[in-house]
C-alpha cells in the first residue's frame, strides 16, 4: 500500500534507489581496481580512483535526503529503519569505494615493478570479498535476511585466508628484499579486501535491522540469536 | 467511594452484574510494572442501532499514560467517554455487551453514583472549557461543589492544583481575573488544574492539544509526563508524534475494534498487526 503522502513515498524510493546505485558503482570501482592489478591495466586503476567521487556525491545526497525525510515526515517502524539504515549503508558503501580507490592506487604503484607471481594468489580472496559484498547488496535489495545472516561465516573465512596470505607475503618480503615495496602494496590490497568484507557485513546487519527490527551490530552469535528471538516474539496484538 | 463494591445485580444493559477483583489480580500487564486500573472486557457499545465499539478487551495500567490512536470514527473517543460515563448523556447510547471495571468495580452497575465516578475520573476536552469566572473560582469550582468552602483549604488546593498544572507562576498575581483573559494554552492548563483539584485517580484527555500552538502543546505534554506519577492518564490523540512523545502504552483502534495495544516504543517500531503498521506509516486509505 502506498503512502498517503506521495512525496514521502517518492523520497523514500529515491533514497533506496540511490543507495543501490551507489552499491553498483562501488562494486564496479572495486572490479576496476582489481582488474587493473590482475591485468596490469593502468587505465582501469585510474578509473577506480576517479569514479570514487561519484560514490562520494551519492553519499552526501543520501545523507541530506535522509535528514530531510526524518525532518519532514517523522517516519516510524519499517520506514524509519529504512531511512536510518540507508544512511548507515551509504557510509559503508562510501568506505568500500574508498578501499577500491586505495586498491587502484596501490595497483598503480605495483605496475611500476615486475609482475609478482603471488598476485594471482590474491584473486580467490578478491572473489570471496566481492562475493560477500554482492550478496550483502542482494540481501538488501531483496530484503533477504536469511542470505544476510549467512554472510558472517563467509567473512570469517575471508579474514582467515587473508591473514594466511599476508603472512606468506611478509615471508617473501624477507626472502626478496628488492621487492619489499610491491609486496607491501599487495599486503595493503589484501587488507582493503578484508575491510570490504567487514563493510559488507555491516550492510547485511542493516538488512536484518530493516526487515526484522533486530539489532545485531556486535556480531556475537549468541547475541544474534537472542536479538532475532526478541524480534520475532509477537507483541500483544488484540482482536 | 463512589459505590459500594459489595453491591451487585443485573444492569439495565445486561452487563455482568459486577466484575470481581480478579480482573485486576489475574494479570499484571506484560512489559509493565503497573497493575491495570481500568479493565475493559469484551465491550460492545452502540449509538442506537449503530455499533461503535466491538469486542474491546483492554487493560489500562496505573500511573502510566495510555494513548488511543486511530482514524476519525474508529471509536477511541467513544471508549474514552465510556470510562466516566459521559456517553450516558447521549440519547440511545448504550453498552450492549461486556463490562468496564475501575479498580475491579463495574462502573455500569446501577448502584454507581455517576457524579462520584466523574470525580474519580476527570476529563479534559479538545477545546478548553473555562467557566465564566475568575481563575481562582475555576479551580475551586469542583471543591465548592464538594462542599468545601473553607478559605484556607481552597487557597491551598488552588495553589497546589495550579502548580501541578504548571500554571501557578503565570497566574499567582491575577487569580481574581477572568479565566477568559488567559491564552488558549493557559486555559487548557487551567482546565487540567480544575480537573486535578478534586484529586481524581484517572484523567481522560480527548485531543487536549489539537487547538494549541506548538509551545502550548509542549507545555501540556510536559505536564502529562509529570502528572503520571500521581494520576493514570488516558489520552486520545490524532497526532502520532504526540502519542510517541507522551505515552507509555498505545492502543490502535480501527472501525470500532481494538486492533493492537502495546508499549509505545514497540508499537511504533515493530507493530504486530499489518493494519497498525499501515496506519502509523501513513499507508492507510
Amino acid at each position: 500500500m502506498s503512502h498517503i503522502l506521495g512525496n514521502f513515498e517518492a523520497s523514500l524510493l529515491d533514497c533506496r534507489e540511490k543507495v543501490l546505485t551507489m552499491a553498483s558503482i562501488a562494486q564496479r570501482n572495486l572490479a576496476n581496481g582489481m582488474k587493473g592489478l590482475f591485468e596490469r591495466n593502468l587505465e582501469l586503476c585510474n578509473q577506480a580512483i576517479a569514479d570514487d567521487e561519484d560514490v562520494d556525491i551519492l553519499e552526501k545526497e543520501i545523507d541530506a535526503e535522509g535528514l530531510q525525510l526524518i525532518m519532514r515526515y517523522q517516519p516510524v517502524a519499517h520506514d524509519l529503519r529504512v531511512v536510518l539504515s540507508t544512511m548507515r549503508i551509504s557510509k559503508d558503501l562510501e568506505r568500500v569505494s574508498d578501499q577500491a580507490c586505495n586498491i587502484g592506487r596501490r595497483a598503480r604503484k605495483i605496475l611500476k615493478y615486475m609482475e609478482l607471481d603471488e598476485t594471482k594468489l590474491v584473486e580467490p580472496i578478491y572473489d570471496m570479498a566481492t562475493g560477500i559484498l554482492t550478496d550483502a547488496v542482494k540481501s538488501l535489495a531483496e530484503g533477504d535476511t536469511e542470505l544476510a545472516l549467512s554472510l558472517k561465516e563467509r567473512d570469517r573465512e575471508l579474514d582467515s585466508v587473508e591473514r594466511k596470505l599476508a603472512k606468506k607475503l611478509t615471508k617473501r618480503m624477507e626472502e626478496s628484499p628488492t621487492n619489499i615495496k610491491p609486496y607491501l602494496h599487495l599486503i595493503f590490497i589484501l587488507r582493503s579486501l578484508e575491510r570490504i568484507g567487514d563493510h559488507a557485513i555491516n550492510i547485511s546487519r542493516d538488512t536484518v535491522f530493516i526487515e526484522q527490527a533486530a539489532s545485531i551490530r556486535s556480531g556475537d552469535p549468541e547475541e544474534l540469536q537472542q536479538e532475532l528471538a526478541k524480534a520475532s516474539t509477537p507483541s500483544s496484538a488484540t482482536s | 467511594m463512589f459505590l459500594d463494591p459489595s453491591s451487585s445485580g443485573t444492569t439495565s444493559s445486561s452487563i455482568p452484574s459486577s466484575v470481581s477483583k480478579e480482573i485486576l489480580e489475574e494479570n499484571v500487564l506484560p512489559g509493565t510494572l503497573s497493575e491495570p486500573v481500568i479493565a475493559i472486557r469484551d465491550l460492545d457499545f452502540s449509538y442506537g442501532p449503530v455499533r461503535a465499539l466491538k469486542g474491546i478487551n483492554l487493560r489500562v495500567p496505573k500511573n502510566q499514560v495510555t494513548a488511543f490512536i486511530g482514524p476519525s470514527g474508529c471509536g477511541k473517543s467513544t471508549l474514552l467517554r465510556c470510562f466516566n460515563r459521559m456517553n450516558d448523556l447521549v440519547p440511545g447510547a448504550h453498552i450492549s455487551k461486556g463490562s468496564i471495571a475501575v479498580d475491579g468495580v463495574n462502573i455500569y452497575d446501577p448502584s454507581i453514583d455517576v457524579i462520584a465516578l466523574r470525580k474519580r475520573i476527570g476529563m479534559v476536552f479538545q477545546k478548553s472549557t473555562p467557566f465564566p469566572r475568575s481563575i481562582y473560582e475555576n479551580v475551586a469550582y469542583g471543591l465548592r461543589i464538594d462542599g468545601i468552602n473553607e478559605k484556607s483549604r481552597l487557597d491551598e488546593s488552588v495553589e497546589r492544583s495550579l502548580q501541578a498544572a504548571a500554571l501557578w507562576d503565570e497566574t499567582k498575581d491575577r487569580l481574581a481575573e477572568s479565566a477568559f483573559g488567559l491564552s488558549g494554552g493557559q486555559q487548557q492548563r487551567l482546565c487540567i488544574a480544575r480537573t486535578i483539584a478534586v484529586k481524581p485517580e484517572i484523567i481522560l484527555m480527548d485531543e487536549p492539544c489539537s487547538a494549541l500552538d506548538p509551545i502550548a502543546t509542549a507545555k501540556i505534554e510536559e505536564l502529562i509526563s509529570s502528572l503520571k506519577t500521581d494520576f493514570t492518564i488516558v489520552i486520545v490523540t490524532h497526532n502520532m508524534q504526540q502519542a510517541t512523545r507522551v505515552s507509555d502504552r498505545t492502543a490502535f483502534f480501527y472501525l470500532g475494534e481494538l486492533v493492537e495495544e502495546n508499549d509505545t516504543v514497540t508499537l511504533f517500531s515493530k507493530p504486530a498487526v499489518k493494519e497498525t503498521d499501515d496506519y502509523i506509516r501513513g499507508r492507510f486509505g
